[in-house]
């Protein structure tokens, strides 16, 4: 009968602890969705409560629970426990941050230095080293223009377009680099693709059928294959701008056969585009292509010189047509 | 003996309640877009001031190391300094071409409005983490792949990210269409709404506001800070973004909106806004009354 007691009495202290428990953390989370916590955000003391009593309790109840002939000491810590967690409510509470100051006036633009005059002053038909050289001082330059003075960086790109040998000057310095110095190693790709020259067709062939590498399955970030495709979607834009028999059938093998899906839709959306997205050439494609590549073809781009109206027009002919597969 | 045990046992108790032990932090690296958004807004003492409590950046946890005070943009503190500086100010206001503005990106990406904390973490595993904790408190851990080789265009991409999995509780990635890139559960739905259908200043996350998924959110912030940057945004910051921006469209979602972003020339910089979207916009009558004065500033810059 003693035993019966005791054990009734424990299965309602663990109901009531549990149910605190659990209501404390409801009230939290209410208080906190509701904006309504008496407590500033950036208390310091509830903070410092919030980011050590917890996971220190937390601890010790599992410690606890291992020791079968403790359990009362569990709930006496499950009751502390559960003041804490009212306390808890506190911490961290939303609190509307006040509006951001006002530019008083706008943000510095950053003028290109002289260098860029650089590529401007190198002789006709300088051998490769020498172009390297200037490009070792021009390219980090160009990366840092601001949109407005970007013009600049086209600029510079016409006079390198003159010399015979920039290909090779690019292409060498595209092997140069690290594998992971992603963002130098697309730039490069797409100041040789802006070049538009025949005789970069090679290299950017041969960049765009790399092998990938595995994929990593990083679920919270990008993988070496996701932006090694980006650099082959750069690599693949540049023959497409070429716009040449040679080019185009080139680009249609990698939109068929690429072994990224990610390249196959860039390279559909690059034909497109240097074909001024001729209603003629998507029927072609569509013939062509397999069937889950369809939606692809014909889909409109969002970029500041659109013309919104027309944009959404698109856009909604597009759901309509191939909504339903989704 | 059971005294001293006890005694014994106190003390460690107490030591692991209260050390805080001495973190690792990542290594300080160079980044082009930092460097050079740094000399954009040279350390401006008063939105430092305001974007550490704005954004839940607590001096605890960016110090020793991580460049709490610094205006060296090697640290981690000046980068997170130049992501939120893009996400507050980046974003050019028209009447009608991003998909949404400035001030709904911050108020997304903000640790105040949404109860969490920015803390930064030595960790190679990811870009950065997000943490509803039942013992802790709510967080996201911007990790050193954030931080190295990232420009602050898609860092900012990143916060906006995993502010989302905060937002939406718990909210989690979901298998992924058979070819994308992610073996791993990286993928999410896409919550459809047309261009302007979201008036400027009106997202909200949450129940009550307009629901959208992590990676989406992202891929919106990405294309319109590619597309709709403001003068001063450098090449180096808004390149990357339109490449992330179309990657993740095509690996990491799995209903596909239907546009992509930029156009595929082998490099351009967006310039002024178009003759044309000015006299689109010219049409859409109701919305023009709320921005006269931003459509003439977009004109006067196409001028």
């Amino acid at each position: 009968m003693r035993m019966l007691r005791y054990r009734f009495t424990t299965a309602v202290q663990n109901s009531i602890v549990s149910f605190c428990f659990i209501g404390f953390r409801y009230v939290n989370f209410r208080l906190v969705t509701a904006q309504q916590s008496p407590f500033p955000s950036s208390s310091r003391y509830f903070n410092y409560i919030c980011e050590y009593l917890p996971g220190r309790f937390g601890g010790l109840v599992r410690v606890a629970a291992n020791q079968r002939f403790a359990w009362r000491r569990v709930y006496l810590w499950g009751a502390a426990i559960s003041c804490v967690s009212l306390l808890l409510s506190a911490c961290d509470a939303k609190n509307t941050p006040a509006d951001p100051p006002s530019l008083s006036q706008p943000p510095q633009v950053i003028l290109p230095s002289d260098d860029l005059q650089a590529v401007s002053d190198l002789r006709p038909n300088a051998p490769v080293e020498e172009i390297t050289a200037v490009l070792d001082s021009v390219l980090p330059q160009l990366y840092q223009l601001s949109g407005s003075e970007f013009h600049r960086g086209m600029e510079v790109i016409e006079f390198l377009r003159s010399q015979p040998r920039a290909v090779e000057a690019l292409a060498a310095r595209y092997t140069s680099l690290s594998a992971i110095e992603y963002d130098q190693r697309m730039f490069t790709v797409q100041i040789l693709g802006e070049l538009r020259r025949v005789d970069a067709l090679p290299h950017l062939e041969s960049i765009s059928w790399a092998k990938l590498p595995e994929d990593e399955g990083i679920a919270e970030g990008l993988s070496a294959r996701d932006f090694e495709t980006m650099i082959q979607v750069h690599a693949v834009n540049g023959i497409a701008y070429l716009r040449t028999d040679e080019s185009n059938a080139i680009v249609l093998r990698l939109i068929q056969e690429h072994e990224a899906r990610s390249v196959r839709i860039g390279a559909i959306d690059a034909y497109m585009w240097n074909h001024d997205d001729d209603p003629a050439v998507a029927k072609q494609l569509y013939a062509q292509l397999p069937t889950d590549l369809h939606p692809y073809v014909e889909m409109p781009r969002v970029h500041r010189d659109m013309d919104p109206l027309e944009f959404k027009r698109k856009l909604a002919e597009w759901r309509e047509r191939w909504g339903a597969n989704e | 003996m059971n005294s001293k045990r006890s005694q014994a046992l106190c003390i460690v108790f107490l030591t692991a309640l209260f050390c805080e032990y001495a973190a690792a932090v990542c290594d300080n690296t160079s980044e082009t877009g930092d460097d050079q958004l740094s000399a954009v807004h040279s350390c401006w003492t008063e939105f430092r001031d305001w974007l550490r409590p704005s954004f839940n950046l607590q001096r605890k946890h960016w110090d020793e190391g991580w460049g709490w005070s610094q205006c060296d943009a090697t640290f981690a503190f000046p980068k997170m300094f130049n992501s939120t500086f893009l996400l507050t100010y980046g974003i050019l206001d028209t009447s009608l071409g991003p998909w949404h503005n400035d001030n709904d990106y911050w108020l997304w990406a903000s640790g105040a409005e949404h109860g969490f904390r920015y803390e930064p973490e030595d960790d190679d595993g990811a870009f950065a983490t997000a943490f509803n904790g039942f013992w802790r408190t709510d967080r996201v851990e911007m990790k050193c792949p954030s931080f190295n080789n990232r420009s602050p265009g898609v860092r900012a991409g990143t916060m906006v990210h995993e502010a989302t999995h905060i937002i939406y509780y718990r909210w989690k990635h979901q298998s992924n269409l058979p070819g994308s890139n992610c073996s791993a559960k990286c993928s999410d739905d896409w919550f459809y709404h047309e261009l302007g259908e979201i008036a400027y200043g009106e997202l909200r996350g949450g129940k009550s506001g307009h629901k959208h998924s992590m990676n989406q959110i992202q891929i919106e912030y990405l294309c319109d800070i590619a597309e709709y940057h403001e003068s001063w945004v450098p090449f180096s910051v808004h390149n990357p973004a339109r490449s992330e921006a179309n990657t993740r469209m095509t690996n990491r979602i799995l209903n596909p909106p239907g546009w992509r972003c930029g156009l595929p020339r082998p490099l351009y910089a967006p310039i002024g806004i178009s003759a044309i979207t000015i006299a689109s916009t010219l049409s859409l009558g109701s919305v023009v009354e709320d921005n006269y004065a931003v459509l003439v500033a977009s004109t006067l810059q196409l001028l």
